[in-house]
């Protein structure tokens, strides 16, 4: 990838935003994750190994910054990746609407995956917790999405 | 690797080694945003809050004859216990800390203070209200707690303060729910009895610090249990300023 240092810095300011500004952006006990919304929108620029590299790095960040069990938050965020570049709709861009759907999808798929590699003590709550999460996080990708586009200069008919 | 480390109540050296380029320029960005959104408040709510500093004030003054006093019946309780020969059973200080990140999933909170405070794997950490968790991993200046509404295997030792008080072990089972499993059939327990640690199981943690009051109780008369169902006095999403018992 050329814009390996572009995505690396791109990580880094993710991983910062979900240590310091996520927590004040706490909706109804739910707040916004940044690196799985960085991953869902960088797989939709990128092909699949490259995505599946992103969300596994995007995976140990969130991991390490939570001090979990790292080998959940990295399977979850790496399947994440591939399959949401796998299964990107098409060769043309996105629409932030589109981008808003992708990301709800592919929130409950990575909370899918880390349900059935970790489960919680309570999976109704979980499960509520994961619909809020899909909703903010579809939100936030919108204006992400189309800041990451401009940051990595493509128009919306390109793909790298 | 990651459990061996933090069963020595440390983190990984991948852990280690990733969070910190994050860690330390969020916590910058966590305190801006703090006192900017304090600032921002002082703007609409000056008036409110000036009202709310008076009654602060007379609060420590009040608070601080407490604590005088508590400590004059502390050096008492230890100087009776001495002369029975008794080991001393004082908490040791207190160390306040601040909450810098919390992820309600993984029960878990990461503190701003570490092994260079002294902090160690075990000490309880405490608000206001009651127990908040226990340290779980420590670096040289950050821990994580594992809160008390963890599920299995995290259990603390509790005690309920019925007429008779009976003891058992408690853990999480959500957020605001607690089970405490009790081994006597016959215990009477009711709804609003106080929760307290024990200070009998094999930890740091003294006697007597709250954690919350039965909600209910549920005989399995079958399985010769009785499971207390505790709601927790501290809350958690709320809990930001806390002190670490060293």
């Amino acid at each position: 990838m050329k814009h390996t240092w572009l995505v690396l810095a791109l990580v880094w300011l993710l991983g910062v935003l979900d240590f310091g500004v996520a927590p004040h952006m706490a909706l109804l006990g739910v707040r916004p994750d940044f690196l799985l919304v960085g991953t869902i929108a960088f797989s939709q620029i990128f092909p699949r190994p490259g995505s599946a590299g992103i969300g596994f790095l995007c995976g140990l960040v969130r991991g390490a910054i939570v001090g979990a069990n790292l080998t959940h938050y990295v399977l979850s965020r790496t399947l994440t990746g591939f399959i949401g570049s796998w299964f990107r709709s098409s060769q043309r861009g996105q629409s932030a609407l589109q981008m808003f759907i992708t990301v709800v999808i592919g929130t409950f798929f990575a909370h899918l995956v880390f349900l059935m590699t970790a489960a919680p003590s309570n999976v109704a709550t979980f499960l509520t917790d994961t619909i809020i999460a899909a909703i903010y996080n579809g939100v936030i990708a919108m204006p992400m999405y189309v800041l990451l586009s401009k940051f990595l200069g493509l128009n919306s008919r390109q793909r790298l | 690797m990651q459990n061996r480390a933090r069963l020595n109540g440390q983190h990984d050296l991948i852990t280690t080694v990733v969070s910190k380029p994050f860690s330390i320029p969020g916590q910058v960005m966590d305190r801006a945003l703090n006192s900017g959104s304090q600032s921002f408040q002082g703007l609409w709510r000056g008036a409110e809050q000036s009202r709310t500093i008076e009654r602060l004030r007379s609060e420590v003054k009040a608070a601080s004859l407490y604590t005088e006093t508590m400590r004059d019946l502390r050096a008492q309780n230890d100087l009776l216990r001495k002369q029975l020969n008794l080991p001393s059973d004082s908490e040791g200080s207190r160390m306040p800390a601040r909450i810098i990140y919390h992820s309600p999933l993984e029960n878990r909170v990461t503190l701003n203070i570490g092994s260079s405070s002294n902090v160690k794997p075990g000490c309880p950490v405490v608000n206001g209200d009651g127990l908040v968790g226990i340290v779980q991993v420590v670096e040289k200046s950050e821990c994580q707690v594992q809160l008390i509404t963890s599920p299995l295997p995290f259990k603390v030792g509790a005690m309920i303060m019925s007429e008779i008080p009976v003891v058992g072990l408690i853990h999480g089972q959500s957020s605001d729910r607690l089970v405490l499993d009790l081994v006597d059939m016959n215990a009477k327990v009711k709804d609003g009895d106080l929760v307290v640690t024990s200070g009998i199981a094999k930890s740091l943690i003294p006697r007597g610090i709250v954690i919350g009051r039965v909600v209910s109780v549920d005989t399995k008369e079958q399985f010769g249990l009785k499971s207390v169902v505790v709601f927790p006095e501290v809350q958690m999403s709320q809990a930001r300023e806390v002190f670490v018992l060293r």
